[in-house]
């Protein structure tokens, strides 16, 4: 079976979040394992990491497997302060995360 | 010389685009440094966002000042009394199953602001936050926006 891919706009923010995570839970329905590529996005606020929390948890409930990749520095500067560095697994590049989603 | 600017808002989700746009132009005018720029957007969206999609606030009004090295965000509304400063915030912690996501938002502003005060000016809200532009120690100074209510 092979991965979702799932790729955030640019701002994922209070605006534009919802619409994220409705995407995205109804994109993972049929799949155990689902990568977010944050490589072309700016932006994230605690409204977009409720919506990756969602999903990660919709996976997990399944026994499925999510990672990240792609993290610009403002974004994995929120990420680290929020906590989410460490319940997710977040690779530097696409390639890495999708090798580690395929062990 | 201090350079300012100021934008006023309805307090809806829509807002939040216009709001944002407003200081990254703000920003990139006056060359701001890339992190610093970057959290006080973070800052200026989790206050406002609060304001418009959970206070009963109409309007919102923003300014922002450059002088002394530091940015200076007064962020005032006329929803009912919300203090941001002693509202309760928390990072995610334990299992992902059991991680809840309450007050995360504000975690991250008392974790990028330099100082945070509040006060409430007859029917409105005022919130003013600071992000100094220079070199800073691990300690910033959450402790220091709690004890800084005026």
């Amino acid at each position: 079976m092979s991965e979702i891919v799932l790729t955030p706009p640019y701002r994922l923010d209070s605006a534009t979040a919802p619409g994220f995570e409705a995407t995205s839970l109804a994109n993972i329905a049929g799949s155990e394992r689902a990568l977010i590529d944050f490589s072309a996005v700016d932006f994230v606020s605690s409204a977009g990491l409720r919506g990756i929390l969602m999903v990660a948890k919709r996976l997990r409930s399944k026994g499925g497997r999510l990672a990240v990749c792609g993290l610009r520095p403002a974004v994995a500067e929120v990420f680290a302060i929020s906590g989410f560095s460490a319940i997710l697994d977040i690779h530097p590049t696409r390639d890495q995360a999708l090798a580690a989603l395929r062990q | 010389m201090a350079a300012a600017a100021t934008l006023k808002l309805a307090a809806t989700r829509d807002e939040l685009t216009r709001c944002d746009a407003w200081f990254q132009a703000f920003a990139a005018a006056h060359a701001l440094p890339e992190r610093a720029a970057a959290e006080v957007r973070l800052c200026l969206h989790e206050l406002a966002a609060n304001i418009a999609l959970h206070g009963s606030a109409t309007r919102i009004c923003l300014r922002v000042v450059l002088e002394r090295g530091q940015v200076v965000i007064t962020i005032i509304d006329d929803s009912t009394p919300f203090d941001p400063v002693v509202a309760s915030t928390a990072p995610l912690s334990g299992p992902l199953e059991d991680a809840a996501i309450g007050g995360l938002g504000l975690h991250l502003v008392h974790r990028t602001a330099d100082v945070l005060a509040y006060r409430r000016r007859g029917d409105w809200n005022e919130v003013r936050l600071i992000r100094r532009l220079g070199q800073r120690t691990a300690e910033a100074s959450v402790r220091e926006g709690r004890s800084a209510g005026n």
